[in-house]
This record gives structure tokens, C-alpha cells and sequence, in this order.
């Protein structure tokens, strides 16, 4: 009889279903209560706290701000991440075993710390806005305190390291010899790039996006920092709900909403990737 | 007005670091000929090709096509088509699309690309297939499309890097035979790169033989077998016995009599060694008489039956060994008794020692 080793796997499993579901449950019923204050749930089942939601603008125009803020840094993150991760690739020997060594360290280290630095290099005497000046392209410092695409910024900064990992493993599955036979048969750098190796990475790449965005969409820290209260994505205004306001019900609300946004996103777009693939392979 | 060579390469050399992948390479390949680069890996076979096709950069000499140099062309500049090992097709690609590729590339219509693609899957008998994914292909299949994404252009010039290693030995023959077909049909000037000397012998209308970055010899595939140059091209293209002579003609450190070599050695030349083809001996019993023939008394011990053949072993009782291939029908000495081995004298080959 075969060694049944998956079993080894149940109790884990069991676990990350209790942890993940047991929390998503105490929002979902929380969201379904009315607030009264001091901690104090009205024992009425309604739809009051989404009905809120959804009739004040104040929160309807964070959550649309969390998607493009996201949207935005996924897209910047993919533009980076992938010529990185293919030059890191298809570069020879130990020098992509230490840039890939490079990229890895500075993943494990806490956002905090990298939006510190981040705020060090724009900072108003950092060397970007020393740089700038001195070229002569803007008059005062620029700030990437308190504006969107600081924001933008800390999202991508989180995510780049992962991305680029990602894309890595992507890229290397892509043989060589295919680039050559493309380039010999007469494709240019572009050509070979748009019509051989995007198309064989394209399921991975669309993995990645999904990944960057989704991670985005729940950017807290980062966003948090640089934000400075100025700009108000979901995850902002939902610790500003439950920990400044004390309003345990709508805070709940708006997870539940945020979940269910980033979960209908993700079905419909591995649903049309999908599409896409059989469209491609009939 | 003689034309010139479809591709010539000048003193063309490769250095890794202080390591000598190609020394200063002469080639001249001509129009429509079907040209092999045969030598053990490492020879810098593969080196040249990559050179040709632009993948790697010469640290020195000339590589012209059709009399243009291309030395600072990109590969997708230099209309050239090439075969890989592993096939490289595109998995995303159907068969056509594979085989259009490079007409793509340079902006060929779509009607253009659909005919062409047609014409060449009737070529490699492969006609309706152009729908399919490589991933459902055979082996020889995808042998056969990598080879019309590279002729479908038309390149002045294909290229091919041991195309058939990936294949099974009976495959691999029906394919040299279908490969050879190929060519000569579309009378492309083909490079081809190989390590199997009978894949060479085969196929080849010229057979450069190389070794450690350098060329042994360049000739037919008779030359090649017949008059071989050196001691390694003797010995790597097909079987060999080798008889070191005294400057007396006698076999070194035998006591056999003097050797009659074939016309034209000049009597009392030091350094030379015998080389014999193991199918040019012929095996008389012990004291038989023979007349113009050269004669080496031995022993059998050893008789292995190929097929073809019989593989024997002749111990020469001075060390020397002989392998002489006996007819299966004939009755053949065992193991153990003495014989005679000879060969007439023009049947050799002399190879002046360095």
C-alpha cells in the first residue's frame, strides 16, 4: 500500500482554514450589527452598516481609491519587475546567484524600515531632490509625504522583491534556444520579447499581477506612513473606523467589503485568463 | 567570373580567456554544398557555427556571406536558418505559425506566409498538419518542422547543430536520408555540425574534420577514409590499425621482413606508421604462400561476431595488435591458432609522424 503522506498535511490545513475562517466569520457577523457605542452591538440582524457604506460618498471614493492606487502599482511593479527579473534571468553564472541573493535579503526586510528609507531618499535635502534642483527641474523640494503617488511608491516597494522572485521562476522555465531561434529566423530584440517570450510567460505574469494587486489592495503599513493621513485607501479608513472611532460594526463592514471586491476581482480575471488560454490553444 | 564563396571565414578565432576555442579558422563553404563540421565536443564545431550565426563574437579574423561581411550584424540581420538540438520550436505556435515565423519577421503578407508554409509541410510529408501544437508531435515530426522554419525564408545559408542527437539510431538513419532529400531538393548550402563520423560519411558532400579548435582536414568523405591526414582523423573517422615502421621498412620492434609500401613512399623515410583499414586484411592459415602481398605472422585471441562481420584480434607476438574483419560465410580461424594477416602493399595508409 501506498505511503499516505498527505495526512501529514491535514492538521496544518485544518488550522489555516479555522485561523482564516474564523476571522472572516467575526466580520461578517459584526458587519451584520449596528454599532451602539462603547463596544455595544445592537442584537438586530440588518443591512444598516452597508447601507451606510454605500450612500456616503466618504467611503464609496476610498474604496475606488484603493483599487487605482493598487491598479497603478501593479502595473509600475510589472513594468520593473519583469525586465529586472529577466536580465537577472538570463544573466550568467554567479552573477544572477547574487542578484537574485540581493533581491531576496531585501524582501525580508519589514516595509517600516524600507518606507523609512524610502522617505530618507525623497526626503526635502535627500539626494532625489538634491539631484533635481540641482539640474534645475524644480524650484522647492518635492514631497512624497501625504500625495498619491508616494503612496503609489511605498506599494510598489513592497511588492518589487516578491515580484521580481516571481517573475524569475517565470522567465527561467522559457528555453534559451527559443529566443535564439527566434532572433536567427529574423526577429528583432523586440520581436523575440513580444512574440515568444511574453506570450510563453503571460499565464505567470498574469499570476503575478494578480498577486501584486492583491497584496496592494491590503497595504496598510506603507501606505500608512507615507499617507499620513492624507490619502485614505480602505485599509486606512478601516483601522481609523474600528481603533479612532470605536464603530466596531462599520469597521467590519467595510473588510467584509474589502474582501469581497478583491475576491470578485480575482474570479473574474482568472476566469477571463482562462478564456484567454483556451482561446489560444483551440 | 567564378562566384564567391556563399560563406568564407578569415583566420576567424575564438578565445575564452586565456583558453583557445577556434584558432585562426579558414573555411570557405560553397554554393549549395552540403558542408559537415565532424570532430569530438570541444573541437569548436559548435563554436563556428554560433559564429557564423552571430551568437558568438570572433576575437579576431573575417565572416562574410554572399561576399558581405557580416561581423557587425545582429543575427536577425544575417539571413541565415538554423536547426537546434533540441528542435526550439515555439510551444505557443502552431505548426505553420513555427514555420512562417521568419517570413513574419520580415513583414511577408499573410496569403504569402500560408502558401509557402504549405508548400513545405507537402515537402516534409507532413501536408495538413499545420494546425497542430509541437506538443503533439513526435520526435521526427518536430525534427522535420524545425527544418522548414529554417529553410522557409529562403536563408542564404542553414545551419545545423546536431539535429539529430535527440533521436533514436533508426530514426536517425531514415532521417539523414530524408534530411539529405531536403536539401538537395531546395539546394540550400548547408553547415552542419556533428560528432557521429558515419552521420558525417552519410551525408556530407565535404567533411571538415576538427579538433581542440583546429582543422585536421578538409575533404570527401573518400578522401576523408581513403587518405586521412593525421593520426587523429585516421583514427576518428572510422576504424584503424596502426604499424609503426624502422627506417627499414621492418614493423618497430617485430621481426618480420621489410614492408613493401605503396608507390611513391621513397625507400628509407624515417617516422612513418602504417595505417590499415581493418576490412583491407585478409587471414591466410600459419605458412600459407603468398605472392605481392605483405605478410604479418600472428595469433588469434580474440573473435567477435557484428554482423556484418567478424571482428578478430591477430596478436603480433611484438606487442602490436591488428583488428582484421573476417567474412561470417568464411571459415575463420578460432582462438589460439596461429595465422598469417596480409594486404596488398597500395591498400595503406602512410602517416609521417611529428
Amino acid at each position: 500500500m501506498k505511503a499516505r503522506w498527505d495526512i501529514v498535511l491535514l492538521p496544518p490545513l485544518a488550522l489555516s482554514v479555522l485561523l482564516l475562517l474564523a476571522s472572516q466569520i467575526i466580520f461578517l457577523k459584526g458587519s451584520l450589527h449596528r454599532d451602539l457605542g462603547m463596544g455595544q452591538f445592537d442584537p438586530a440582524v440588518g443591512l444598516h452598516n452597508f447601507i451606510e457604506i454605500f450612500t456616503d460618498s466618504y467611503f464609496v471614493q476610498s474604496l475606488g481609491l484603493s483599487i487605482g492606487v493598487s491598479a497603478m502599482a501593479t502595473v509600475l511593479t510589472l513594468l520593473i519587475a519583469f525586465p529586472v527579473a529577466y536580465v537577472i534571468a538570463r544573466t550568467d553564472g554567479r552573477l544572477s546567484i547574487v542578484l537574485l541573493s540581493a533581491v531576496v535579503v531585501s524582501s525580508f526586510i519589514t516595509i517600516v524600515i524600507k518606507v523609512l528609507g524610502l522617505m530618507m531618499i525623497f526626503s526635502s535635502n535627500g539626494p532625489v531632490n538634491g539631484a533635481l534642483m540641482a539640474l534645475g527641474l524644480i524650484e522647492r523640494p518635492i514631497t512624497i509625504i501625504g500625495t498619491l503617488p508616494g503612496v503609489v511608491l511605498g506599494l510598489m516597494y513592497y511588492t518589487l522583491g516578491f515580484a521580481i522572485l516571481l517573475f524569475y521562476s517565470v522567465i527561467v522555465t522559457v528555453p534559451r534556444s527559443l529566443e535564439e531561434a527566434a532572433q536567427v529566423h529574423g526577429a528583432s530584440r523586440w520581436q523575440v520579447f513580444r512574440q515568444v517570450v511574453l506570450p510563453l510567460c503571460l499565464p505567470g505574469v498574469a499570476a503575478g499581477g494578480l498577486m501584486i494587486f492583491n497584496v496592494s489592495m491590503g497595504g496598510f503599513s506603507s501606505t500608512a506612513l507615507i499617507g499620513a493621513g492624507k490619502v485614505l485607501t480602505l485599509p486606512v479608513v478601516i483601522q481609523r473606523t474600528v481603533l479612532l472611532e470605536t464603530n466596531y460594526g462599520l469597521g467590519a463592514a467595510l473588510a467584509v467589503l474589502l474582501l469581497t471586491v478583491v475576491i470578485v476581482i480575482n474570479g473574474c480575471s482568472v476566469a477571463l485568463l482562462a478564456r484567454a488560454r483556451r482561446g489560444m490553444l483551440v | 567570373m567564378t562566384r564567391p564563396p556563399k560563406v568564407l571565414l578569415e583566420r576567424v578565432e575564438r578565445r575564452f580567456g586565456s583558453s583557445v576555442a577556434l584558432a585562426a579558422l579558414d573555411l570557405a563553404v560553397e554554393e549549395g554544398e552540403f558542408l559537415t563540421l565532424l570532430g569530438p565536443s570541444g573541437c569548436g564545431k559548435t563554436t563556428t557555427l554560433r559564429i557564423i550565426a552571430g551568437f558568438v563574437d570572433p576575437t579576431g579574423g573575417r565572416v562574410l556571406i554572399d561576399g558581405r561581411e557580416v561581423g557587425h550584424l545582429p543575427p536577425n540581420k544575417r539571413e541565415v536558418g538554423m536547426v537546434f538540438q533540441n528542435y526550439a520550436l515555439f510551444p505557443h505556435l502552431t505548426v505553420a505559425e513555427n514555420i512562417a515565423f521568419g517570413m513574419k519577421q520580415r513583414g511577408a503578407p499573410e496569403a504569402v506566409r500560408r502558401r509557402r508554409a504549405g508548400e513545405l509541410l507537402d515537402l516534409i510529408k507532413m501536408t495538413g498538419m499545420g494546425d497542430r501544437h509541437p506538443g503533439e508531435l513526435s520526435g521526427g515530426q518536430r525534427q522535420r518542422v524545425a527544418i522548414a522554419r529554417a529553410v522557409a525564408h529562403p536563408p542564404a545559408i542553414l545551419l545545423m547543430d546536431e539535429p539529430l542527437g535527440a533521436l533514436d539510431l533508426k530514426l536517425r538513419e531514415a532521417m539523414q536520408q530524408e534530411l539529405r532529400a531536403i536539401q538537395k531538393a531546395l539546394g540550400i548550402t548547408t553547415l552542419y555540425v556533428t560528432h557521429d563520423q558515419t552521420e558525417a560519411m552519410v551525408m556530407s558532400d565535404r567533411i571538415v574534420v576538427m579538433q581542440g579548435g583546429r582543422v585536421e582536414q578538409i575533404g570527401t568523405p573518400s578522401d576523408i577514409y581513403m587518405r586521412p591526414a593525421s593520426r587523429f582523423v585516421a583514427s576518428f573517422v572510422g576504424r584503424i590499425n596502426f604499424v609503426p615502421l624502422a627506417a627499414d621498412g621492418r614493423p618497430r620492434g617485430g621481426s618480420a621482413s621489410p614492408l613493401r609500401l605503396p608507390s611513391g613512399v621513397p625507400i628509407g623515410s624515417r617516422g612513418l606508421t602504417l595505417g590499415l583499414r581493418p576490412e583491407w586484411l585478409r587471414l591466410l592459415p600459419d605458412g600459407a604462400a603468398v605472392n605481392g602481398y605483405n605478410v604479418l605472422d600472428g595469433r588469434v585471441t580474440d573473435s567477435v561476431f557484428v554482423g556484418s562481420h567478424v571482428s578478430l584480434a591477430v596478436d603480433l607476438g611484438d606487442g602490436g595488435t591488428l583488428t582484421v574483419d573476417g567474412r561470417p560465410e568464411d571459415a575463420l580461424p578460432a582462438p589460439g591458432q596461429p595465422v598469417r594477416v596480409c594486404w596488398e602493399p597500395e591498400r595503406a595508409i602512410i602517416l609521417h609522424d611529428h
